[in-house]
């Protein structure tokens, strides 16, 4: 598919391609410096951050005289460096000190650090990765983040059921076709097939996921996808197959799911999930859905 | 392995030893529920991570290093600049202060100036041209195993 045709595509879904320029941002962990301190750091320093109003821990990083990843306070697990969207996902899933929870695709760690640090490293928390060369990144993330309650498995998601657990909540960041803000050279990259394909493993990932959900468990299915067949049609999917209800995904950024796609019509319930389009949001493409088991 | 580096700081009892497991290269410290996972299934890193074996050296984890400095004396604080060179692996060519009175040979912990762990070096005297404080550990090995793995794949 041609870049013009995914640009019909997306307008006739609402959207639109513009170009938009990803500002960097991080994460504090307040849980190993306390927020004001580091803001003071990072003035002595010249890093001039300005905070994300819709996180609660996240910051834009208007300026820097270094690179932000190569600092004492980020190998001492001060901050992680995390696309401002991708931020929303845990807060999403509100995980709760003392539950078993699960992030599905792990690496390299991002929200499974902040799901520790929600926690305040208690409870269990089970990470899963598929790839081998990625778990490098999700230990060493882990570590450096000073996670605690974290056990990582070197496993396909769709497999999850073999660790005979019952999870209160899961995190499905589905592996995805990704989205042009992110990769300037996506149009070129991605077909229809390509999409179908990566929502036929979600959709695996999704059964998965919640045949190891405890009843009125949560789940939250996210994506950095624009595509409504890795999204709403996901959505739709499982609430034709499976006992659940959607909540409302309460975060103040976001436009709400499509209920129409392609002349389709969809659960109205649906548009209580939150689509980012890159031109409105001014973050990467992203899709966040909370769901809880019947 | 562990038990010999936590020697080396006065620190034996800063660990339960029988609450620590080796999976692969990495020491970990469990709580009970994570000892009963681990019974049941095979994970590759769980609980409190303390640090990683890398050939005949012990790394310790950002935790570890921050329990150990508050234990043991023989520390040399350094200014921002040879804070970052000693991160980059580079040995200590000047300290703002010396703690702890170690003699030469002593492994002392490196501390920032806001007396934050970054690492470990060899005492040689006060720092200069000739003898410099030998780089043995700092925290910079975060960023240098994600090169290796990216140079690797």
């Amino acid at each position: 598919m041609s870049k013009h045709e995914f640009v019909k595509r997306y307008q006739h879904l609402g959207g639109d391609v513009r170009e938009v320029k990803l500002q960097d941002s991080l994460r504090v962990s307040a849980l190993a410096i306390k927020e004001e301190e580091l803001l003071k750091r990072f003035k002595e320093q010249g890093v001039l951050v300005e905070k994300i109003p819709w996180t609660r821990f996240g910051y834009w990083i208007k300026s820097s005289p270094f690179s932000m990843g190569a600092t004492t306070e980020y190998l001492r697990g001060y901050y992680y460096l995390q696309e401002a969207a991708a931020q929303l996902p845990a807060y999403v899933l509100d995980p709760r000190p003392n539950e078993t929870v699960l992030d599905l695709c792990a690496a390299p760690g991002g929200k499974t650090t902040q799901i520790a640090h929600l926690m305040f490293n208690t409870g269990s928390l089970v990470a899963l990765e598929k790839k081998e060369h990625r778990l490098v990144s999700l230990k060493t993330n882990l570590e450096r983040m000073r996670v605690r309650n974290a056990a990582v498995y070197h496993m396909d998601g769709r497999d999850v059921k073999h660790l005979g657990l019952q999870f209160d909540r899961i995190l499905l960041d589905a592996p995805c076709s990704g989205n042009y803000a992110t990769d300037p050279a996506w149009f070129e990259k991605r077909t229809v097939k390509d999409l179908e394909l990566s929502a036929r493993i979600q959709r695996d990932l999704l059964s998965a996921a919640l045949e190891v959900l405890k009843p009125n468990g949560v789940l939250v299915y996210s994506t950095c996808s624009l595509e409504p067949e890795e999204n709403e049609l996901n959505i739709q999917w499982v609430l034709d197959h499976y006992k659940v209800m959607i909540e409302p995904v309460r975060v103040n950024i976001g436009d709400p799911g499509l209920t129409k796609v392609f002349g389709r019509a969809l659960d109205l319930s649906i548009a209580q999930c939150r689509r980012f389009w890159p031109h409105k949001t001014q973050t990467g493409g992203f899709f966040i859905t909370r769901l809880r088991k019947c | 392995m562990l038990g010999k580096f936590l020697k080396l700081f006065n620190a034996e009892d800063v660990v339960l030893m029988d609450d620590v497991v080796q999976i692969k290269e990495f020491y970990f410290t469990l709580t009970l529920a994570q000892k009963d996972l681990l019974s049941h299934s095979k994970p590759i890193y769980i609980g409190y991570c303390l640090g990683k074996k890398k050939g005949q050296q012990f790394c310790p984890s950002i935790c570890l290093l921050d329990f150990i400095s508050g234990r043991y004396e023989k520390q040399v604080v350094v200014d921002a600049k040879t804070e970052w060179l000693f991160v980059c692996g580079r040995d200590i060519f000047s300290v703002t202060c010396v703690k702890g009175n170690p003699s030469e040979g002593d492994l002392v912990l490196v501390m920032n100036q806001h007396q934050e762990c970054i690492g470990i070096a060899s005492y040689a005297g006060n720092p200069s041209k000739k003898t410099p404080i030998k780089h043995v550990y700092d925290i910079g090995d975060y960023l240098r195993r994600e090169r290796t793995r990216k140079l690797k794949s």
